[in-house]
């Protein structure tokens, strides 16, 4: 089994089996240009060592799944949020990792993982009301009350 | 890190996953969240109104509460309907709005951005003032459907919205319009010409209309002539024709253009043409180049293989899918003109699909066709209540197994390469024997049961049918060494086409049967005959299709109807 060192964007080397390293498609397609597969550590700059690991643990695990299905309809409203188990408890982390993540998976184009992370946080925002999820994602309320009011009045239109 | 320096499209990418009123307790959190959510949360802007009543078309109360949204919602909307309340239902009345509701719905198109809408549709008639503003303010619209041009006040006086008044070339993609008077003619004209660089389907025609226009029509309004005194509205003859010519030369000299070139149009539908024929081979007349024509459905026209012949000589060279449907020659009985010639279809060496139904002209429409058939798939269909199928003078030919020099008849050597077929129930006995068959669709049979096959009455439905299929393999394999392709039989009780306003496709779903090995099957639902059309490689056409009936001007992008060939052949 052939391996490949990636090197996090604070110059921490790791080495991973090709074929977990490939669950991106970033990583993948890098490789199929280069031809052979590299001595030299491919740099991955946006990605930090904590988050770097925590993806690859992610690939590891992932490592046998079935390549996902081509494009769905991305429109196709509304999916499911079940999360089977490993994963969840592998998204059991603070938020400031969970969105390193989700960047990280977006960045090395790992769609599953992106999907979990998305699944993720719809999970936190369904049921709560924007006070709640103002608290939840400490985002901060930029609307003058007559403001939020107006907003909150007309958008009781959106139809289910 | 926090959620909002997550890029857009990747907050957007946990929008799915939500429900509408999460998504709006989102959207409410921050004006960053509301601008992010809200192109998900709102598709379109809706008003409906309910049948002409002495009610403004909105209410006060509502009229103010759509004024005074915030920016940042009203901003959010690219589509903008008007719909009439259970529009589906054909309607008694069209909805004519008075000139209160003109000017309110023009209050609500001003609270949009300019070209901030990319659709709009409008299911009453519109003036020519709301239709000059939406013109003038929304340069980015793509789809634009109206129902009839002209409000109330103008329609009795008329304001003919001069042609000068936008120049702005058009962005359209798709435009509709309902019923063409003569003082709008130019106005849509226009429209189409300012657009002729992107436009890719066009719709002229509302199928809502019934047979007696409320409104004069073109012949009538056309000033007496010295020579005809009043002639019945639809007349043919010389001194008629020179009249009609006249006049369109009138139309053609206000307008600056001659030609109208549309390389892009791809769908083509004229429903009900015999209300305003004479614009219709007015604006055929000056249509060329429509080099991507693909679908034309011509519904309920007096003379649709002559608009069809001149589309395919200034170059629609790529038609795959023709629909003709309730085609009758209508001159009246009283007119002293002498019956005209029906033409045969032209020849159109691209064209896989052909639906002829409802009394279509009796002429050799095949006339000009190949010799094989080169058409994959075939719906003929006759009226019961205009002749009796079998009796038709295109159906009965199909069924000329006797005369060897029959260009129709259902022989392997005269339709080798068709795929489906859908023809009134003949008898099993009657039933071609065509080994590349792939769907066999037979209409009617429970109506034609007591004409046929009298000889074995006493046998059931599927008994025959079975002895047919085993019939068939006999005769593919003697004949040709192979097993034949049948795969699906759909026997349709009876086919409820006399409904000119039937929107619903599937009344009831037809039994499907399934050949596998050359043995019968019931199939359940309409799904598994579906799957069993995808296994076969062949289009669903034959089982989610059915007679082209006047398609709605309005929504619902029909599939079951539409049919072209790059929607569902797989690549050879």
């Amino acid at each position: 089994m052939s391996q490949i060192i990636l090197l996090s964007s604070d110059n921490v080397e790791m080495k991973v089996d090709k074929e977990v390293a490939e669950r991106s498609i970033l990583i993948k397609n890098m490789l199929e240009d280069v031809g052979e597969t590299p001595d030299q550590a491919i740099p991955i700059p946006n990605v930090n060592e904590g988050v770097l690991r925590k993806v690859i643990e992610w690939c590891e695990h992932h490592r046998n799944d079935p390549p996902p299905p081509a494009d769905e309809d991305s429109d196709s409203r509304k999916k499911s949020t079940d999360i089977e188990e490993w994963d969840q408890k592998f998204m059991q982390v603070d938020q400031e990792m969970l969105f390193e993540i989700i960047l990280a998976a977006n960045y090395l184009d790992i769609k599953p993982l992106l999907d979990v992370g998305c699944k993720t946080v719809a999970n936190m925002i369904k049921g709560k009301s924007p006070e709640e999820i103002r608290k939840t994602f400490n985002i901060q309320n930029d609307f003058t009350p007559e403001e939020e009011d107006q907003i909150r009045r007309e958008n009781e239109w959106a139809e289910e | 890190m926090g959620l909002l320096q997550l890029p857009v499209e990747v907050i957007q990418r946990v929008f799915p996953y939500l429900s509408l009123k999460d998504l709006r307790n989102f959207a409410c959190c921050s004006s960053t969240l509301f601008k992010i959510t809200i192109p998900i949360l709102y598709r379109s802007f809706c008003i409906y109104f309910a049948e002409p009543t002495a009610e403004p078309i909105v209410s006060p109360a509502d009229l103010e509460t759509i004024i005074d949204l915030s920016d940042l919602t009203i901003g959010s909307f690219k589509k903008l309907y008007v719909s009439k309340i259970g529009s589906l239902e054909p309607r008694p009345l069209r909805p004519s709005i008075s000139d209160m509701d003109d000017v309110i719905l023009r209050l609500i198109l001003k609270r949009f951005g300019n070209g901030q809408l990319g659709t709009i549709r409008f299911e009453n008639n519109i003036s020519s003032r709301t239709l000059a503003l939406i013109l003038e303010r929304q340069p980015n619209l793509n789809v634009l459907e109206i129902s009839d041009l002209g409000a109330m006040r103008e329609l009795y006086d008329p304001y003919i919205f001069p042609p000068s008044l936008f120049t702005q070339p058009l962005r359209l993609t798709s435009f509709s319009v309902g019923e063409i008077l003569q003082w709008t003619a130019l106005t849509v004209l226009k429209i189409i010409y300012q657009s002729a660089s992107t436009l890719r389907k066009l719709r002229f025609g509302d199928p809502r209309h019934h047979d007696a226009p409320r409104l004069p029509i073109w012949e009538e309004t056309i000033e007496p002539d010295s020579e005809m005194g009043s002639m019945p509205a639809d007349s043919y003859g010389e001194p008629f024709v020179r009249r009609e010519e006249r006049h369109f030369a009138a139309l053609q000299s206000q307008l600056e253009f001659g030609e109208i070139n549309l390389p892009l149009l791809e769908q083509l539908y004229i429903v009900h043409d015999s209300q305003f024929a004479k614009f219709m081979r007015f604006v055929i007349r000056m249509v060329s180049n429509c080099h991507h024509l693909k679908i034309v459905r011509i519904y309920s026209s007096n003379d649709p293989c002559s608009l069809i012949q001149h589309l395919v000589n200034t170059g629609s060279r790529s038609i795959d899918s023709l629909q003709i449907g309730q085609c009758t020659d209508r001159t009246p009985s009283s007119s002293p003109s002498p019956p005209r010639v029906p033409q045969p279809l032209p020849r159109i060496p691209s064209l896989k699909t052909l639906q002829l139904t409802n009394d279509t002209h009796t002429s050799d429409v095949f006339a000009n066709f190949e010799h094989p058939m080169e058409l994959r798939r075939l719906w003929l269909h006759c009226l019961p209540a205009h002749c009796h199928p079998l009796e038709c003078p295109i159906i009965s030919r199909v069924f000329e197994y006797s005369d060897p020099l029959s260009r129709m008849s259902m022989l392997h050597e005269n339709w080798s390469v068709l795929e489906e077929l859908a023809i009134p129930h003949p008898g099993w006995s009657k039933v071609p024997l065509l080994p590349s068959l792939k769907v066999l669709r037979l209409l009617d049979w429970l109506k034609l049961n007591d004409y046929i096959e009298r000889s074995d009455r006493h046998l059931d439905s599927t008994t025959k049918m079975q002895a047919y299929v085993t019939r068939l393999y006999k005769f593919s394999d003697v004949n040709y060494d192979r097993p034949p392709e049948l795969k699906l039989i759909i026997m349709d009780e009876e086919y409820h086409a006399n409904d000119c306003y039937r929107y619903k496709t599937l009344i009831d779903f037809p039994q499907c049967y399934s050949v596998e090995d050359g043995k019968v099957i019931m199939l359940r639902s309409r799904k598994s005959a579906l799957r069993r059309c995808q296994e076969a490689g062949c289009s669903p056409y034959l089982v989610l299709g059915g007679l082209p009936t006047p398609e709605q001007v309005w929504g619902h992008e029909d599939k079951d109807y539409i049919y072209s060939e790059a929607d569902y052949l797989p690549p050879i």
